[in-house]
């Protein structure tokens, strides 16, 4: 305790210098923290926003399978259409446990985003949608009253946005269309929330695509067969299996290209700082060379000044890590903000997730560096002879 | 055997720089015994400072023996030369070598920081009173007179209550008010606590009011006298 003293008064006496060699550590962990916490932060909220699509195998016309399954998560126009005898013929397959086809529809609608224009997503669906989206439930009113009604079901986000409940009109633009709202859905975290459902049969009428769907979704019964199960459709012309397992690792991957560029950065910023500390830490030794062959006159051991230089450095070290962690949790939110802005695909929920795991190991990182860091300053300044250093001021 | 409390044979100290070797103690012979207030004149390089850091255990010996406190501390190791300064050796510079981030307070406790002693803060108070500093106790060495400073570093080598002091040119830096407390103070001590002082100083009025005077002229003791 007392040499902790000692060492934060000798790092308060240059104060700037102190500040300035702390807020480099600081920083650096701060990218650091805010990389890792991004890291788990995507990946839970993709994890989420992929399992809450409800699907393991995703069934669409051929091309680029993961911009189709990437227009799936986030909505979007462009989709290609497949028969809707695909999925007449796959629908008895023992080896499913659920399957619903939907048809994706998006029409750009100029008074969305206070009259910046926006797309508003539909979705022609069947009953068994639901069935692969258990947690889907109704606040007010409930399904379709049959099968080709001109009737919808609003996400909780669409209804909130168009200011719509049970039993009000709403006007569908480009194809000029007026339906009922029969049902919105609570919030659900996904996607989900902000389309606009109609039954399938409606859809296709409306849209004008009979027969008609972008795509079918599948859960089977024993996850374990899904390659099987791919492999068997295969065979089918002009569609495409996309397992979700497959999508969300390949945007993980992608991902991870980019963060492990990031990281590296971070990690020669670390270095840097360090280096910066262990000067910092050197100069000072220096500059009290005759204090310490002072300290050793008046009883001092070559251990009691290593320990006070080593405590020095692990306490600006540590320092350095809680201003970097408190700066991390700070700017979470402005790293989340430039993501949301850069990336493509963004999943819903928080993207940077700082955890106290990841606060302490960061912490205790920065105790670890300050240790390695320290040890030369100390020995520097722990073999200096005592009548040598203290005669260095004359 | 034991009354002596440093005792020097043959002592010599050569200094050995790239361009030349300095023999700074041209071999030395005497003996203190304990509760003995001695001072060390000489001129400027007589070796008054190499035998004060010899016995101080700051520097080591090229040739000969030093026996402090019964070691023999040519044969010991830089671990056992720290022990032995630690706790009975206490040392006064002439430039006071206060550490400026602490207060007088902190400078006193310092020594105490390094051993295992109890009540540091008491003892630090106690002896910042009896060099009658007691209302400068938070005071940095900044906002301190020469004279207060000198007080201070004389609390901080007696505080951990050695067997021995050792003062370079105490009062080199001070007037002469304050160099004449300060000599009061170390008398004080000596008569007090049995405390065996050795002050280097060319100040004659001063050397003369100690128990003995130890005259070196390069590097060689000139003359030994006691003081009545």
């Amino acid at each position: 305790m007392k040499f902790l003293i000692l060492a934060y008064k000798n790092l308060k006496r240059r104060k700037i210098r102190s500040l300035l060699t702390i807020g480099g550590v600081a920083i650096a962990v701060a990218v650091l923290v805010s990389l890792l916490g991004f890291n788990t932060g995507y990946k839970q909220a993709l994890t989420r926003d992929v399992d809450k699509m409800g699907y393991q195998v995703l069934i669409t016309a051929k091309g680029c399978p993961y911009e189709a399954a990437t227009l799936m998560l986030k909505g979007g126009g462009g989709l290609r259409y497949i028969d809707q005898d695909i999925y007449n013929k796959i629908v008895n397959d023992p080896r499913i446990d659920k399957i619903t086809p939907q048809l994706i529809h998006t029409i750009y609608d100029t008074e969305r985003q206070e009259g910046k224009g926006g797309f508003a997503m539909y979705m022609g669906i069947l009953r068994s949608y639901l069935e692969l989206k258990p947690w889907s439930k109704f606040k007010s009113g409930g399904w379709f009253s049959g099968d080709d009604v001109d009737e919808a079901i609003m996400g909780y986000e669409a209804a909130e946005l168009e200011q719509r409940s049970v039993g009000d009109k709403i006007f569908i633009p480009g194809v000029d269309k007026v339906l009922t709202v029969v049902g919105i859905f609570e919030r659900t975290g996904t996607q989900d929330d902000g389309v606009c459902f109609l039954p399938l049969k409606t859809a296709q009428r409306i849209f004008n695509v009979k027969d008609k769907i972008t795509g079918i979704g599948i859960k089977l019964k024993e996850v374990e067969k899904i390659h099987e199960f791919e492999e068997s459709l295969y065979n089918i012309a002009n569609i495409q299996v996309i397992s979700m397992a497959q999508v969300k690792g390949t945007i993980l991957s992608l991902i991870s290209t980019a963060q492990i560029l990031v990281t590296s950065v971070a990690a020669i910023a670390i270095f840097v700082a360090i280096i910066g500390v262990v000067n910092t830490i050197l100069m000072s030794v220096f500059e009290r060379t005759q204090e310490i062959g002072v300290m050793k006159a008046i009883g001092a051991s070559k251990l009691d000044i290593f320990k006070l230089i080593w405590i020095e450095t692990i306490l600006t070290c540590s320092l350095g890590g809680i201003f970097g962690n408190i700066i991390a949790i700070l700017g979470g939110n402005v790293v989340e903000y430039f993501v949301r802005k850069l990336l493509p695909y963004v999943p819903g929920g928080k993207l940077v997730l700082i955890t106290p795991y990841l606060l302490f190991y960061s912490l205790l990182g920065t105790i670890i560096l300050g240790l390695i860091s320290g040890i030369y300053p100390a020995l520097r300044a722990s073999s200096m002879r005592p009548i040598e250093a203290i005669r260095s001021g004359e | 055997m034991e009354k002596y409390i440093i005792k020097a044979q043959g002592l010599k100290k050569i200094y050995r720089l790239p361009a030349e070797e300095i023999i700074a103690l041209k071999g030395i012979n005497f003996a203190v015994k304990k509760g003995e207030f001695v001072a060390i004149m000489g001129p400027s390089g007589a070796g008054k400072t190499t035998l004060l850091n010899l016995i101080g255990c700051l520097d080591v010996l090229t040739l000969g023996d030093l026996e402090v406190l019964g070691y023999n501390i040519s044969k010991l190791k830089e671990k056992k030369l720290t022990n032995l300064r630690r706790g009975n050796i206490g040392f006064v510079f002439q430039e006071f070598f206060l550490i400026s981030s602490l207060t007088a307070l902190e400078n006193v406790e310092l020594p105490l920081y390094f051993t295992k002693s109890h009540n540091k803060r008491e003892k630090a108070v106690k002896f910042l009173k009896d060099v009658g500093l007691e209302h400068r106790l938070n005071h940095l060495p900044s906002e301190l007179s020469g004279g207060e400073m000198q007080r201070v570093a004389i609390a901080r080598a007696l505080v951990t209550e050695p067997a021995i002091v050792l003062a370079d040119e105490p009062t080199g830096n001070l007037d002469t008010k304050n160099t004449r407390e300060i000599f009061n103070l170390f008398r004080q001590f000596n008569q007090e606590e049995k405390i065996t002082i050795l002050v280097a100083t060319h100040n004659v009025k001063l050397g003369y009011k100690s128990d003995r005077v130890i005259q070196l002229r390069d590097g060689r003791i000139e003359k030994d006298e006691s003081v009545n």
